[in-house]
């Protein structure tokens, strides 16, 4: 692994913004013909998806966070699907490489999370007050030695969320490349059976690993907002 | 050389900006137009069903109306049949009373005339009798009897009829 201040791939960024063309596209296919009556197709799949995260939100996070939290974690899981869902199309790569997701690479769910850390800690100012979220990160459980446990449970938080995201995906899109590669180890039998099925298996993953961030995200927060602890 | 397992920083803002750049979109052209129409609709809905409540109301009430309505139509009905069967009774009994009366009276009055018809049968048979006894009798005797004779036979003749009578 290596950082780099000055370093900047392109490949990422351009999926990145695939990505958000294609979910900005959808979103307004969606209010398109906006209608308060019964919706048709893309507003109903999108009013749907309002739908259910106004639910998965409410029933979690406080109501004075949860109108925004809504849009923000909505946004997030649709970004990371279509992200996710990039690098598995057979679209051609840069010479014989084929296209990672921008999720495959390391910088864009690190870079996520550390924002997510820093919402979390927003949240649990803004919702338990400076000194409630002071007492709450150095005297629990413990006075004091309590920041120790603290600070190692908030650092798991986005450091476990960007790498969850960014093994699944980056795994999943090699497997594919192995699987699905007739002139390498396998054979068009294998293509066809193992890799059919590992696409399947993939999309699927590519789904999960977006809702699995996007309910953390929402759930690290609302505990962090919740008053009682 | 890039690997997928390398943090630039640049990425990560980029990820990041990405993020809440199609957030800033998405909340400003999709979300609020959205939400907006489904509290309309939510809103369309509301008032939908008081307004069906309502109605449903209105429409009990009604139906209601219309029972008493027709529940008094019916007790009125029922009490000019009964009404008209009563007076219908009471004028067939008056017809008949009367038809009986006139009856009676007409056989009364024929009865008179009967015997009237009888007496005057009986006087006129009486008379012709009593003349035709006379000429006989005149005959018989060859004789022309005097008048106070004959007042005298005649009602002597005339009690022996009634006797025989």
């Amino acid at each position: 692994m290596i950082f780099s201040l000055t370093a900047f791939q392109w490949p990422p960024f351009i999926t990145g913004l695939l990505a958000v063309v294609v979910v900005l596209v959808f979103g307004l296919m969606a209010v398109r013909q906006l209608t308060p009556g019964v919706p048709h197709g893309a507003q109903n799949v999108m009013e749907s998806a309002v739908d259910t995260f106004q639910d998965l939100v409410g029933q979690m996070a406080p109501k004075a966070l949860a109108p925004n939290l809504t849009l923000l974690s909505l946004t997030l899981f649709l970004l990371l699907v279509v992200a996710n869902v990039i690098g598995l199309l057979p679209l051609p790569g840069i010479g014989t490489r084929w296209i990672h997701s921008p999720t495959a690479f390391l910088s864009m769910p690190a870079g996520l999370a550390i924002v997510i850390f820093l919402l979390i800690q927003w949240s649990g100012i803004k919702y338990k007050g400076l000194g409630g979220f002071l007492v709450g990160w150095f005297w629990k459980p413990i006075p004091v030695f309590g920041v120790v446990v603290n600070a190692l449970e908030q650092l798991v938080m986005p450091v476990s969320l960007a790498f969850r995201l960014f093994g699944n995906i980056l795994a999943g899109e090699l497997v594919l490349r192995m699987t699905t590669n007739p002139h390498g180890l396998s054979g068009w039998l294998v293509v066809v059976l193992v890799g059919t099925l590992w696409l399947v298996f993939s999309l699927v993953i590519s789904l999960i690993q977006a809702l699995i961030f996007t309910i953390l995200t929402v759930a690290y927060m609302s505990i962090q907002a919740s008053t009682e602890h | 050389m890039s690997s997928t397992t390398s943090l630039t920083l640049g990425n990560m803002v980029a990820g990041v900006l990405q993020w809440v750049i199609l957030l800033f979109l998405m909340r400003r052209y999709v979300y609020k137009p959205l939400l907006g129409a489904m509290q309309k609709r939510r809103e369309n809905i509301a008032k939908q069903i008081s307004e069906a409540d309502k109605l449903r109301e209105e429409a009990e009430k009604l139906r209601q109306e219309q029972d008493n309505l027709l529940k008094k139509a019916h007790d009125d009905a029922k009490a000019l049949i009964a009404q008209a069967r009563r007076e219908g009774e009471e004028e067939a009994r008056k017809i008949v009373d009367q038809a009986q009366r006139e009856a009676s009276y007409r056989q009364r009055a024929a009865l008179e005339e009967i015997h009237h018809e009888r007496d005057e049968a009986i006087k006129m048979i009486r008379a012709e009798v009593a003349d035709l006894v006379l000429m006989a009798t005149g005959k018989l005797l060859e004789r022309n009897i005097d008048e106070k004779d004959q007042e005298r036979y005649l009602d002597q003749i005339l009690q022996d009829a009634g006797q025989l009578q």
